[in-house]
């Protein structure tokens, strides 16, 4: 699949070079690393305060990835729901655009009145994250092929016209039809919502802004900030890049593996 | 030709939620084994017709039978073939074609020898693990055919279906559909806007008014025992076409168009 080995060597010899630049800046101009730190110290503080990072990153990855597969349920649930009928469209829908619009950190001051601090953290990641779910799955269900519609019609409906069989039926229709075609779109949301859950998460861990054992990476930040720590501010913000991409990499991986046979997004480019 | 009926439609009129009329005492038989081919303008509710038939759409007033059957439901003996292909691209060519079997309960397993059997008809065996998008658009339509062919109907309802292919393909598909009718002895409905598709596939056409659509006249084509090896070049061929062609503007030029 990788023919060109340029695409991979180029980004990286730019990134190197990048790094390395940072680096001889820093050493030549004798940068204080209170106001930008060395490559190198932020390379040996991330090592030696670990143990505090570690605990902080697992706090934050914890919030992230239980809110996104919260949203996933919470998205692809209303989305189904909101399909069943117009009428239910029309007056659920309005409610979800203003909480989408809404910017989340103007609403986690309330969020923390209301519930225990975890909890508003991650209420908040979960606003954040739930909506491209449901308009991107939302989308997906309203734009079924109609035909095949119809040829489930005629060949899925029971010709015993009870209720029973006919619920039987549109369960058929759903998993038949309905789940393979919405999964573009939905995965198409849960790339952007995988983006969206950090970044609530750390908005809201922001906003929380409390000490303690239970805290995430944007308090080690807010932390660090106070006390003129930087080489460990830079340390939090390399780890939170990492799992950004990392989180990136896996849904785009997981959306190319369900989607390899059949998608256009999928397949190689000179196919 | 003394065939008995298939399925009757008798005064049957359609007027579609939006007031348009779609059909306005409209009188057919379906005769056991015919190729009947519905010859009209577009937009004259030629797709209508096979969709009352099929049991997608109920009539206004008038009343659709088959004479010959007790049964109430008749979807399991209908194949229907859209103007698309209508396949799932997510699925190979071979779960494709179990679709309408599976829907009806039946296993992958079950299953297997019918759908390579419905491949084989329409010439895709070596094919049953692509994909649509793998396909050409001759092939597609092919594979769409054979769906239809796996629950083994005894009326295969085709709307359009050669519409969006090039001339050499559905020349191909012309003949390979008739060998599968000659092979099945399956009775076929078969909409067109070409007099030309429909003078070489028929036992009989049915020339359409526009909306709201009746049957204005009927023709009959000439039966495979009477063709000779090239019938489309044939001079009988051509003397089916002018007629056709002729029927059909005379019939046309009283109608408001």
């Amino acid at each position: 699949m990788i023919r060109n080995p340029l695409k991979f060597i180029m980004p990286l010899a730019i990134f190197c070079a990048a790094i390395a630049a940072w680096e001889i800046y820093v050493r030549t101009a004798a940068v204080p690393a209170y106001i930008l730190p060395a490559p190198s110290l932020i390379a040996t503080t991330m090592i030696a305060d670990w143990p505090l990072l570690a605990a902080s990153l697992l706090v934050t990855l914890k919030t992230t990835l239980t809110a996104l597969v919260l949203a996933v349920i919470g998205g692809v649930g209303l989305a189904c729901i909101l399909s069943l009928s117009r009428i239910v469209e029309y007056s659920l829908y309005p409610f979800a655009v203003v909480l989408q619009v809404t910017p989340i950190i103007a609403i986690a001051p309330l969020l923390l009145i209301y519930m225990p601090q975890d909890a508003a953290v991650l209420t908040c990641a979960w606003l954040v994250a739930f909506f491209p779910i449901l308009s991107n799955t939302m989308l997906g269900l309203q734009s079924i092929d109609r035909n095949l519609l119809e040829l489930f019609r005629l060949y899925g409906v029971p010709s015993d016209p009870s209720r029973m069989s006919r619920l039987k039926a549109q369960v058929k229709a759903l998993w038949h039809l309905r789940r393979p075609s919405v999964l573009p779109a939905f995965l198409t949301g849960l790339r952007i919502a995988g983006g969206l859950s950090l970044i609530g998460a750390v908005v809201a861990e922001m906003a929380a802004g409390s000490a303690g054992a239970g805290s995430g990476l944007a308090y080690r930040i807010i932390e660090s900030q106070y006390r003129l720590n930087i080489p460990r501010l830079f340390a939090a913000l390399v780890l939170l890049a990492i799992t950004g991409v990392t989180l990136f990499l896996i849904l785009s991986l997981l959306t190319r593996f369900l989607l390899r046979h059949w998608h256009e997004s999928a397949l190689p480019q000179d196919a | 030709m003394n065939a008995s009926t298939l399925v009757s439609l008798k005064q049957v009129s359609k007027v579609f939620a939006n007031g348009v009329a779609a059909l306005d005492c409209f009188d057919l038989d379906i005769r056991e084994g015919d190729f009947l081919s519905l010859l009209g303008p577009s937009g004259c509710g030629k797709s209508t017709v096979l969709r009352l038939i099929a049991g997608l759409a109920d009539p206004t007033s008038g009343s659709i039978t088959w004479p010959s059957s007790l049964a109430k439901d008749h979807r399991s003996e209908i194949g229907f073939v859209f103007q698309d292909p209508t396949l799932m691209p997510w699925a190979n060519v071979a779960d494709n074609v179990w679709l309408p079997l599976r829907l009806r309960g039946v296993s992958r397993h079950e299953a297997k020898d019918r759908i390579a059997e419905s491949l084989a008809l329409v010439g895709l065996q070596d094919f049953a693990k692509a994909y649509p998008r793998e396909l050409s658009g001759g092939m597609r339509m092919r594979v769409s055919i054979a769906r239809a062919l796996s629950v083994k109907p005894r009326l295969l309802l085709m709307d359009e279906p050669f519409a969006a292919l090039d001339e050499i393909t559905r020349f191909r598909l012309n003949d390979d559909l008739l060998k599968l009718q000659h092979d099945l002895g399956c009775t076929i409905v078969f909409v067109t806007h070409s007099v030309y598709e429909s003078a070489y596939l028929s036992t009989r056409i049915a020339i359409l008014s526009p909306r709201p659509s009746r049957v204005l006249t009927q023709i009959e084509g000439i039966s495979s025992a009477e063709r000779g090896a090239d019938f489309r070049t044939s001079l009988a061929y051509a003397d089916l076409c002018r007629h056709v062609s002729q029927r059909l503007t005379s019939t046309l030029k009283d109608e408001r168009l």
